[in-house]
């Protein structure tokens, strides 16, 4: 019974590293990827001094060092984790929102951003 | 700040005092600003007011994610919350939708004039195992830890209101983000390689 538990053992860390290394996320880089998903669906309405949704939250979302600083009631990205990220949670409808969406993000746009907070959201 | 909290018979008691340097008008509106309650715990993943069960309670689901040392747990808490009156709120867990056997919790705002004084009293039965092998002392740790971070976020939060009210007031820029309650460290630039 040991021997055999032993190889079920060698067989399963062999499948886990095999599964490990077959579903590498894509790398998101910021600039690349991020960037037009901002400029397209989200800055129309975050931007200072007048975007409405600038106005609404005091979220300005016109440079890299802008969304890292969140608005006043605190960092709206936490790197590495997007499931405590306000950004992400808004995104993907996980909490109320109180934000009119005339350019409502594909689920590969969510995705992209999602996977760009766990990576770290690094300004890459 | 006072925190209490005991664990007897796998129930968590906790009472806290804690001053507050806001107005009890603007902690009151923290508080019963359900719509953006992940504003306030760190730890929220999903939050929604739900249908009201009636009796004037406002049903309010939260999701919280936490990891201690190895320890992970993934809870959901649906509860009923009643505005007794301007400084006093009730909240009821409602068992069969939530990761709970029972809980309850009662906040009461003392209006101090240059500050505010919270009391806070709950009791709470989760129906999973906090943290099995290092036992209950790393989870009153974490409530303390957790409550300690939740007056300073209703503080600030509390202090943005009034300063918007006051700038909305007085017809001046509304503020920016140099009062945010806490910022974010922005990661070091990645290298070439990333790019």
């Amino acid at each position: 019974m040991p021997a055999i538990n032993s190889h079920l053992f060698v067989v399963s860390a062999v499948l886990v590293l095999l599964q490990a290394g077959c579903v590498t996320p894509r790398q998101i880089s910021y600039h690349r990827d991020v960037v037009p998903i901002i400029e397209n669906k989200c800055l129309p309405c975050h931007t200072a001094p007048d975007g409405t949704g600038y106005l609404r939250s005091q979220l300005n979302l016109d440079s890299y060092e802008l969304i890292m600083e969140g608005n006043a009631y605190g960092p709206v990205i936490v790197p590495g984790d997007s499931r405590h990220s306000i950004l992400n949670m808004l995104v993907e409808e996980r909490v109320d929102i109180s934000m009119r969406t005339p350019h409502p993000l594909t689920t590969e746009e969510i995705e992209t951003l999602r996977l760009w907070v766990d990576q770290g959201a690094k300004n890459n | 700040m006072e925190i209490q909290v005991i664990k007897d018979d796998g129930v968590y008691h906790m009472k806290m005092v804690a001053e507050v340097d806001a107005p009890a008008e603007y902690v009151h509106r923290v508080l019963t600003d359900y719509r953006h309650i992940y504003r306030l715990n760190p730890l929220i993943t999903e939050s929604e007011v739900l249908p009201s069960p009636g009796n004037g309670a406002v049903r309010v689901r939260t999701r919280i994610e936490d990891c201690t040392l190895i320890f992970c747990v993934d809870v959901e808490r649906v509860e009923d919350v009643y505005d007794l009156s301007s400084r006093e709120l009730q909240m009821v867990i409602v068992p069969s939708l939530s990761d709970f056997l029972s809980g309850s919790a009662k906040w009461i705002i003392g209006d101090k004039e240059e500050y505010s004084e919270i009391v806070y009293q709950a009791q709470i039965e989760p129906a999973f195992n906090t943290f099995p092998v290092v036992g209950s002392a790393i989870a009153r740790r974490k409530l303390r830890q957790e409550m300690t971070a939740l007056m300073a976020r209703i503080e600030c939060i509390a202090n943005v209101l009034e300063e918007q009210d006051w700038s909305s007031l007085l017809q001046v820029v509304r503020p920016s983000v140099d009062s945010t309650c806490y910022k974010n460290v922005i990661p070091e630039p990645a290298n070439a390689s990333h790019k």
